[in-house]
């Protein structure tokens, strides 16, 4: 097995985990699963943008790609993410 | 010339440039649409909480590794193909196409289960976002069995094969696992 295969393993073994450890905190509230849950919702989110992140540079290689291209990602990435926590705080404090 | 400067020009863009530009604007609407179902979920909050009651957390999570694992296998393609193992590359786009129908068999499954059970697309506005975030995210699994066509079409024969062409249809493939995994966090997990 090569550097680059062990590193795609790698790789999408840390892209499981933290679906599995997502899949558990949707399910780690017992009755009250289903309330409003800000802590939930945040970790969430936030796992969610670093799998994006981690899909489009390991997967897609924008890790070897020129700087303008990889700054445009995070830019749309962090603000898509940062504008649904936004959303979601603002509707609480409401 | 900078140290910064010639590190940018070792760098390359992967695949074909229209394939970013697409991959940009398909990434730009997807985002439309999530900020939108955010608003709703914000103004119809004890609706939706008690809508996402229904749905099944554990096909969620299985569908989301199931496009994890795809989109692994084709980041192995292509890595083959850079190595001219054709064949292995081949294989290995065989084995994502089979776990996209996998994703898509479990997807009709999960949306007969939800017809069965009365939630339809016009139940309320929590089901509406559901089938059309789950309905045009396997439309686009559906365009990438294309995408992934065209690579085996490529890697078939020594007269075709581009590396370019197949790493454009493995970052299609790689766009259909990561908008998933923002719709699996916004419709079944977040609370």
């Amino acid at each position: 097995m090569s550097a680059i295969d062990k590193r795609l393993a790698l790789v999408c073994l840390l892209l499981t985990g933290v679906t599995l450890l997502s899949w558990w905190l949707g399910n780690s509230h017992g009755s009250h699963a289903f309330a409003l849950n800000a802590g939930i919702t945040c970790s969430v989110i936030l796992i969610a943008a670093l799998k994006v992140r981690v899909i489009v540079w390991e997967f897609m290689e924008l890790n070897r790609a020129p700087l303008r291209m990889q700054r445009i990602a995070d830019a749309l990435l962090a603000s898509l993410i940062a504008l649904l926590l936004t959303l979601y705080f603002s509707g609480r404090a409401a | 010339m900078s140290n910064g400067t010639a590190l940018n020009a070792a760098r390359r863009v992967p695949g074909q440039i229209d394939i970013w530009y697409f991959v940009l604007i398909e990434a730009i609407i997807f985002s439309s649409y999530f900020i939108t179902y955010m608003l709703y979920r914000v103004w119809e909050s004890p609706l939706f909480l008690q809508s996402q009651v229904h749905l099944s957390q554990n096909f969620g999570a299985l569908n989301t590794v199931i496009l994890l694992v795809s989109s692994w296998l084709v980041a192995q393609a292509v890595q083959a193909a850079r190595e001219q193992k054709f064949d292995a590359a081949q294989k290995l786009v065989m084995m994502t196409m089979a776990c996209g129908v996998l994703f898509i068999i479990s997807k009709i499954f999960e949306w007969s289960s939800k017809i069965h059970q009365g939630f339809e697309f016009s139940t309320n506005r929590f089901f509406s976002f559901y089938y059309f975030l789950t309905g045009i995210h396997v439309l686009h699994v559906l365009i990438g069995f294309i995408f992934l066509g065209v690579v085996i079409y490529q890697l078939r024969s020594p007269q075709r094969r581009s590396i370019t062409v197949i790493e454009s249809g493995a970052i299609f493939w790689h766009m259909v696992d990561f908008l998933w995994v923002i719709i699996f966090a916004l419709l079944y997990v977040m609370r």
